[in-house]
């Protein structure tokens, strides 16, 4: 760990740190005066499986920390407007690397907040008004209404995220191109069979069927149902109010039967005179 | 056929939300009409095999998700888009909960970016940050679970980190949430900025703290900027001096002589009051009779009765006065022409630096209260016969207790007008023949050694309350607490909220120490007798009643946002009812 070069006396001073120690030893100035803590440390930012490595002194400030680091990691922002997180902290400007509790050649995580574009505003309001999140103000959400819309919107606005250079989670290619394809079966408006199964919704009973076509000629229905809920008390208007909520990963999948293909997509057509109520009731699409 | 099968499915569905009451069960097999998943697979199944009538009964298991009496229908947009896409990425379930996790994180920190961005009036921000707490929630919760499995089943170096970002991400948006609140506070904050009650008060503004004085030494920023008197009303503008000390030659009341401290809470008569550092001595406008006067603390404000009086109309503060001092003798007053008040002079002096001859001059030398010299303070020695006085030739020498305001022969001089500690004249030592200057000699004040924070606490509590009546509940009776709720300095309207408090609590303390008696068995002296009885409940209205006006009065004022309504309340009512269960007590005997 120490790299005491002949000066063994000082290997005492030393015991029991974490930092490097480098000594020139061929300055004749008092030695003690030319020893110099360094540490290596790592900065990674987030989306960015290409981390940072840095020797610096611990005297060093989290802020001149900032300003050394390559444009490639902080897309050309200016110091005040990312931060570095490490373990559970963000760590402040004016704190020297020498004062924090850092490990053996620590990472640090470089994050800044997400912009607020208007892509981003929007995925915002819908989090709520899909009730994505079973938050504790208002009364609880009870929607049963065919979402797909705009549930398709929100996702896909995710799935643009994982492009952006700026975003802050990237999952491989293939995981990538999965998801992508899940939402465009959410947005698909008529049965098309390629990527993705067509989708028809019946929130009012709490499922949806799935139509597919794993061969030519013979469409596949099945039937994606909510089974299991957890019961949660929550604040309303007057007084306390309990609901129950749809647990998640907990659906289950039931096989209805086969339909012939050519008759699939003739058969959710035609239902263009559907009044717009029972559309918005779920009962079918 | 398709047309059929289609209608079919449709009529069939009709047929079964037609059904009411009991045709809604599928107790007997019946397809009945029930909001669950089984009902949509049966009128399927039943469409699908050209059925014309819906035949096929629902399996059981699945929860209706309709609405049933005294609760919602259930939440089941979102959950179906979610369960279609598990569905749909089935093979790869880990990714799926990963992607709801990161989705969940992604949501909230889109709704802080959200929220920064736009400046949200105060009851939508409260709830707004309460939003995003509440998704984060989630969104950690779902990361949690998934931490270890991360790490042992995905793999893969650039995935492993997959988790540790998500932590710090999460650490970031809890940060920035908590930033907004803490911004927001200190904005909210200075919409009640207190003002500042004493000239080295630190402005609320930016959380700076007003602590007593000593009690976080060479810790304060620089000093704020000079307060505007207009602003303040009192206290002080800047020639009212912090201290005052009264020296000078005295027969009879020596104890006034020393130094008194601004009192920043009290007044007199519309003029600040100064009080002795050590002794219930108080500096104060008598307005009655038109004098600055050194009064006990209980007539401070009240009454004329007092020490010492200085007349002069001339003069706004005692120490800008010519005028002569006069001393009771206790039958009359006796003029003091030595004794005079100077403000914020200090109370000792250290004398240091190199000298060659008058070496025994260096030290620390303390005000004496007792002296003057020419109309000036006078510092002694700590050890020494050495003191520091103003001479006829018009410069301060240290001379010997004995010449003293006798002549001008002296040891060193310092030819300055203003205070030693202030001048910056180079002082002189005598060598026996001659003045030699010792430039390196100077005279600084030293503060007395500082109290400790509990200390300065007190002393500020002292001058801020000292001059109330002790109220003495611990031990008195109901009739001594008439007789002192009957005191001047404790009427309502005469007085400021601290007298107001002062008695509300002291009541109160009053009736709740003695409310164990309501239910002892021993009877009271003024229970068995009929006259004291009546005395007593007499006594317990008036009582009562003092305490209701100065409740109503304190209620009035603005010091009163300060306590909750609630329990002013509850300690009225409590108090009130304590009085009558002791009325109800004594009228059963």
């Amino acid at each position: 760990m120490y790299q005491i070069c002949k000066f063994q006396d000082f290997t005492g001073t030393l015991e029991g740190s974490h930092f490097d120690a480098t000594i020139d030893a061929t300055v004749s100035s008092p030695l003690r005066s030319r020893l110099t803590p360094t540490m290596r440390l790592e900065v990674k930012r987030v989306g960015c499986s290409k981390p940072h490595q840095l020797v610096l002194s611990i005297d060093t400030s989290v802020r001149q920390l900032k300003e050394q680091l390559p444009e490639t990691l902080t897309l050309g922002t200016a110091p005040n407007v990312f931060h570095l997180i490490y373990g559970g902290t963000v760590l402040c400007d004016d704190s020297r690397l020498g004062e924090l509790a850092l490990v053996d050649q620590p990472t640090l995580w470089l994050l800044r907040g997400l912009e607020a574009s208007s892509q981003i505003r929007k995925a915002a309001e819908l989090a709520v008004s899909l009730g994505v999140f079973p938050l504790g103000i208002g009364p609880p959400y009870s929607l049963q209404r065919n979402l797909s819309k705009d549930g398709a919107l929100l996702l896909r606005s995710f799935a643009d995220s994982f492009a952006s250079e700026a975003g802050h989670w990237r999952p491989s290619e293939s995981e990538t191109n999965s998801f992508r394809d899940v939402v465009g079966a959410l947005e698909s408006k008529g049965p098309a069979f390629q990527a993705a199964p067509h989708v028809t919704w019946f929130g009012a009973f709490g499922c949806a069927l799935l139509a597919n076509e794993p061969r030519a000629g013979a469409v596949h229905l099945t039937l994606v149902c909510l089974d299991q809920w957890a019961f949660r008390m929550h604040s309303g208007p007057e007084a306390r109010e309990h609901t129950a909520d749809a647990m998640s990963d907990s659906s289950s999948v039931d096989t209805v039967g086969q339909v012939p293909s050519a008759e699939y997509p003739e058969f959710l057509c035609v239902r263009g005179d559907r009044t717009r109520k029972q559309r918005d009731a779920g009962e079918l699409r | 056929m398709r047309y059929g099968r289609r209608s079919r499915a449709e009529k069939l569905l009709s047929q079964a939300q037609a059904r009411k009451g009991d045709k809604r069960s599928a107790a007997a097999n019946d397809q009945g009409n029930q909001k669950t998943p089984a009902m949509i697979k049966a009128v399927l199944i039943d469409a699908l095999s050209g059925c014309e009538d819906g035949t096929t009964a629902p399996r059981g298991g699945f929860t209706d998700v309709g609405l049933h009496t005294g609760g919602y229908e259930r939440n089941t947009s979102w959950a179906l888009i979610r369960a279609v896409l598990q569905a749909l990425l089935e093979e790869q379930s880990l990714f799926y909960r990963h992607a709801m996790a990161q989705l969940a994180l992604w949501l909230c920190e889109a709704s802080v970016a959200a929220l920064l961005a736009e400046n949200t009036a105060d009851a939508p921000y409260r709830q707004a940050i309460d939003k995003c707490m509440q998704m984060l929630s989630v969104a950690v919760q779902a990361g949690s679970r998934l931490a270890d499995e991360q790490i042992h089943i995905r793999g893969g170096d650039h995935l492993k980190d997959d988790m540790a970002a998500f932590e710090a991400r999460s650490v970031y948006v809890r940060w920035q949430l908590e930033q907004l609140v803490l911004r927001r506070a200190s904005e909210k904050a200075l919409e009640f900025e207190l003002p500042r009650l004493e000239k080295n008060d630190q402005p609320c503004r930016n959380i700076a703290l007003s602590p007593p004085p000593q009690t976080v030494p060479n810790t304060r920023p620089s000093l704020p900027d000079p307060i505007d008197p207009k602003m303040l009303g009192y206290p002080p503008p800047d020639d009212v001096p912090t201290s005052m000390s009264l020296c000078g030659e005295l027969k009879h009341k020596t104890t006034c002589l020393g130094t008194y401290l601004l009192a920043p809470q009290r007044t007199a008569h519309g003029k600040p009051v100064w009080k002795h550092a050590t002794e219930d001595r108080w500096i104060a406008w008598a307005s009655s009779v038109g004098k600055w006067e050194v009064q006990p603390g209980a007539n401070v404000g009240v009454n004329a009765a007092c020490y010492m009086t200085l007349q002069d109309t001339t003069a706004s503060l005692p120490h800008q006065s010519t005028a002569v001092w006069e001393e009771s003798d206790g039958k009359q007053l006796v003029k003091a022409p030595t004794c005079k008040c100077f403000g914020d002079v200090p109370t000792s002096m250290s004398l240091c630096g190199e000298l060659k001859h008058q070496t025994t001059c260096l030290g620390t030398y303390l005000l004496a209260p007792q002296r003057t010299a020419h109309g000036k303070p006078v510092w002694k020695h700590a050890t020494a016969d050495r003191w520091i006085a103003w001479t006829s030739t018009g410069n301060w020498l240290v001379q010997q207790g004995v010449d003293v305001g006798v002549n001008a022969l002296g040891f060193m001089k310092l030819e300055t007008a203003s205070l030693p500690h202030q001048s910056t004249a180079v002082w002189e030592e005598g060598d026996g023949k001659q003045w030699a200057k010792a430039p390196t000699c100077k005279c600084f004040f030293v503060p007395e050694h500082p109290p400790d924070g509990l200390v300065a606490a007190r002393a500020k509590a002292e001058a801020n309350l000292g001059w109330l009546p002790d109220p003495g509940v611990a031990t008195c009776i109901i009739v001594d607490l008439l007789s002192w709720l009957r005191d001047e300095r404790l009427k309502p309207d005469v007085r400021g909220v601290e007298a107001q408090l002062v008695a509300l609590e002291a009541v109160e303390h009053w009736f709740y120490q003695h409310a164990p008696k309501l239910m002892a068995s021993d009877t009271e002296s003024y229970e068995k007798d009929e006259a004291q009885s009546k005395q007593f409940v007499a006594t317990v209205e008036q009582v009562v009643d003092m305490y209701r006006y100065v409740a109503s009065a304190f209620q009035k004022s603005k010091a009163s946002a300060a306590l909750l309504t609630v329990e002013r309340k509850s300690r009225e009512v409590l108090v009130m009812w304590l009085a009558y269960c002791f009325c109800f007590k004594v009228s059963l005997h």
